[in-house]
């Protein structure tokens, strides 16, 4: 069955298509000016505590002490060891002065409240956007795709209308809102360079800000680093070395030997 | 290895082409030079101040004043004070706010006091200052060391670095400075310290195994523990190096030496005095050198046998 095409108003055209992606432009234009002011104080919070900083240090170098201590001799290597989980003054002995996640929240209000403007920054004039669409520019077909597709694509296409009899390649209104809104991040790339608000990208980062601070419990992995160390057998891979290396030279001096006879 | 043949390959490249060495190949040059870390003032004073000359405009923004800081840096090297001036204030004017400018900067200044100790005490004065408000940052504390140590002051300099390495504890060649200058202050213990770390750090650096059992044998003692480990080190060098290394060859012959004296001094054979005996070692290390000096320094030998005499090795393996 061939549905005979509709026939669209061309005010349609002048009082929906047009303002519709002028509004959304200079919407997209405001949100990457006030993200922009956001963003532009710098975050405070790049000054790390020295002792802080000082911990995740001392975990990094037993790692190492653990993985390459059959370099150094037997002393050197007890020495360090004790440095480290001595009973009262060793490292991982005494309590983590870091704080743990929740604690750095609470410590630091600054911190939730970034969280906040960048989230507040995204989402609240998609809200009003949306709201603002629907209101003023719903129930309008704007176009018609010129491609057929399958019904499962009508609500998609025809967001904000409930016409079952309706083509599917028609689209309304609110679809090409949605559509525009995501659409024209490409176009704004080559406006603002690199400045573009990314919507995955910050999404990505909320993520791991969520993850990075689960994972960074000192008090735990100094825990786990002196269980480690105690039960650590220390083999000095040096045992031995002499022979080896008295071979080598044997191995070399009749190489040698060979040759010179070889020569003669 | 390779990257170090393919620099030499350039600047035989360049060496050709003098004036003509095209920008590209300037380039490359003064970039593998960043890489390596190498320290080739002359030249990279020489083919970066042509390069900015000639094809400035080629470079881009950010290799431009990469190459901007390597050509100052090195022309403070070589003493070109009109060349490092101009790079400088270039520098200092495009990024005002710069940590990494003001480093710059105060290097200058440290150059153009010229080891003037009332001078070099302003500088760090101002250095002190930044220090204050970014204590976290690494190009500052390094430069105070360096600062400290040009003004002779060791002791400082020691003790800034032990508190640079307490922060920055994977700093390997942090831990190799202090390693030296506590070598300097005859601190062997601290230096053996700095040696371990630098040992688990490169454990595959012949070059550390030889200085860790340099100190050792120089650290000593009576009961003979400290050259045993030092034998055991310059034995492990000998290993890694294939008996390359004529540093570890002489330590070991040393080593067995010392060990021997030992050996006789406590009444006991040598074989009894260490928990085993590697005198072959040392005797075959004596062969390897004597046989090297043999093919590169003929006239060289007769020292060496007579140094070999006098630690009572035998040679003839």
């Amino acid at each position: 069955m061939v549905s005979p095409d509709l026939v669209l108003d061309r005010e349609v055209r002048d009082w929906v298509l047009v303002p519709l992606t002028l509004s959304i432009m200079l919407m997209m234009l405001l949100r990457q000016y006030v993200h922009q002011v956001f963003m532009s104080a710098p975050p405070k919070s790049a000054a790390v505590d020295e002792r802080e900083a000082k911990e995740k240090q001392a975990v990094s170098r037993s790692q190492v002490l653990r993985t390459f201590c059959g370099f150094i001799p037997d002393a050197a290597f007890r020495q360090r060891r004790s440095y480290f989980i001595a009973k009262d003054t060793g490292v991982f002995s005494k309590k983590s002065v870091a704080k743990s996640a929740q604690e750095q929240m609470m410590a630091n209000p600054d911190m939730l409240s970034n969280m906040m403007k960048q989230n507040v920054s995204g989402i609240v004039p998609q809200i009003a956007m949306g709201t603002f669409v629907n209101y003023f520019f719903s129930g309008f077909i704007l176009g018609k795709i010129p491609f057929s597709l399958s019904p499962s694509f009508r609500p998609m296409l025809q967001r904000g209308l409930d016409l079952p009899s309706l083509d599917v390649t028609y689209f309304t209104s609110l679809s090409y809102y949605i559509l525009l809104l995501f659409g024209l991040r490409g176009v704004f790339t080559l406006v603002f360079r690199e400045d573009t608000i990314d919507e995955t990208q910050v999404h990505r980062q909320q993520m791991q800000m969520g993850m990075g601070m689960g994972g960074q419990d000192n008090q735990k992995m100094f825990d786990a680093e002196k269980q480690v160390l105690e039960i650590l057998d220390h083999k000095w891979r040096l045992e031995g070395i002499e022979d080896l290396a008295a071979s080598t030279l044997r191995a070399r001096l009749s190489e040698k030997q060979a040759g010179r006879l070889k020569l003669e | 290895m390779s990257t170090r043949h393919a620099l030499e390959q350039l600047r035989a490249e360049l060496d050709r082409s003098g004036q003509a060495a095209s920008a590209d190949q300037l380039r490359r040059y003064l970039r593998l030079v960043r890489e390596l870390k190498l320290r080739d003032p002359e030249n990279v004073a020489q083919y970066g101040s042509q390069l900015l000359r000639t094809h400035k405009a080629q470079l881009r923004e950010d290799e431009l004043w990469l190459v901007m800081e390597q050509v100052a840096m090195a022309a403070m090297d070589c003493k070109a004070t009109d060349l490092a001036n101009s790079l400088v204030f270039a520098i200092r004017s495009h990024f005002p706010n710069s940590l990494r400018g003001e480093r710059l900067m105060s290097m200058f200044a440290e150059f153009k006091a010229m080891g003037q100790a009332a001078q070099l005490e302003e500088v760090q004065g101002a250095n002190e200052r930044v220090l204050k408000e970014h204590p976290q940052n690494e190009l500052f504390r390094k430069r105070e060391v360096a600062m400290q140590k040009s003004l002779g002051n060791l002791p400082k300099a020691i003790d800034l670095l032990k508190k640079y390495v307490e922060l920055f504890t994977t700093d390997n060649e942090a831990w190799e400075e202090l390693a030296d200058l506590y070598l300097q202050a005859q601190m062997y213990l601290q230096a053996a310290h700095c040696y371990e770390e630098l040992l688990m750090h490169r454990p595959a650096s012949i070059a550390v195994y030889v200085q860790y059992a340099d100190v050792l044998y120089t650290m000593g003692g009576a009961t003979g523990a400290n050259y045993r480990l030092a034998l055991s080190y310059y034995a492990a060098a000998v290993k890694l190096s294939k008996g390359e290394n004529t540093r570890a060859l002489y330590g070991v012959c040393a080593c067995q030496a010392q060990l021997n004296g030992i050996g006789k001094v406590s009444g006991r054979g040598a074989s009894s005095a260490g928990t085993e005996d590697h005198s072959d070692l040392a005797s075959l290390a004596a062969a390897t050198l004597v046989q090297r000096y043999q093919a590169q320094a003929p006239d060289m030998l007769p020292l060496v046998e007579a140094l070999l005499t006098s630690e009572q090795l035998d040679a003839s393996v």
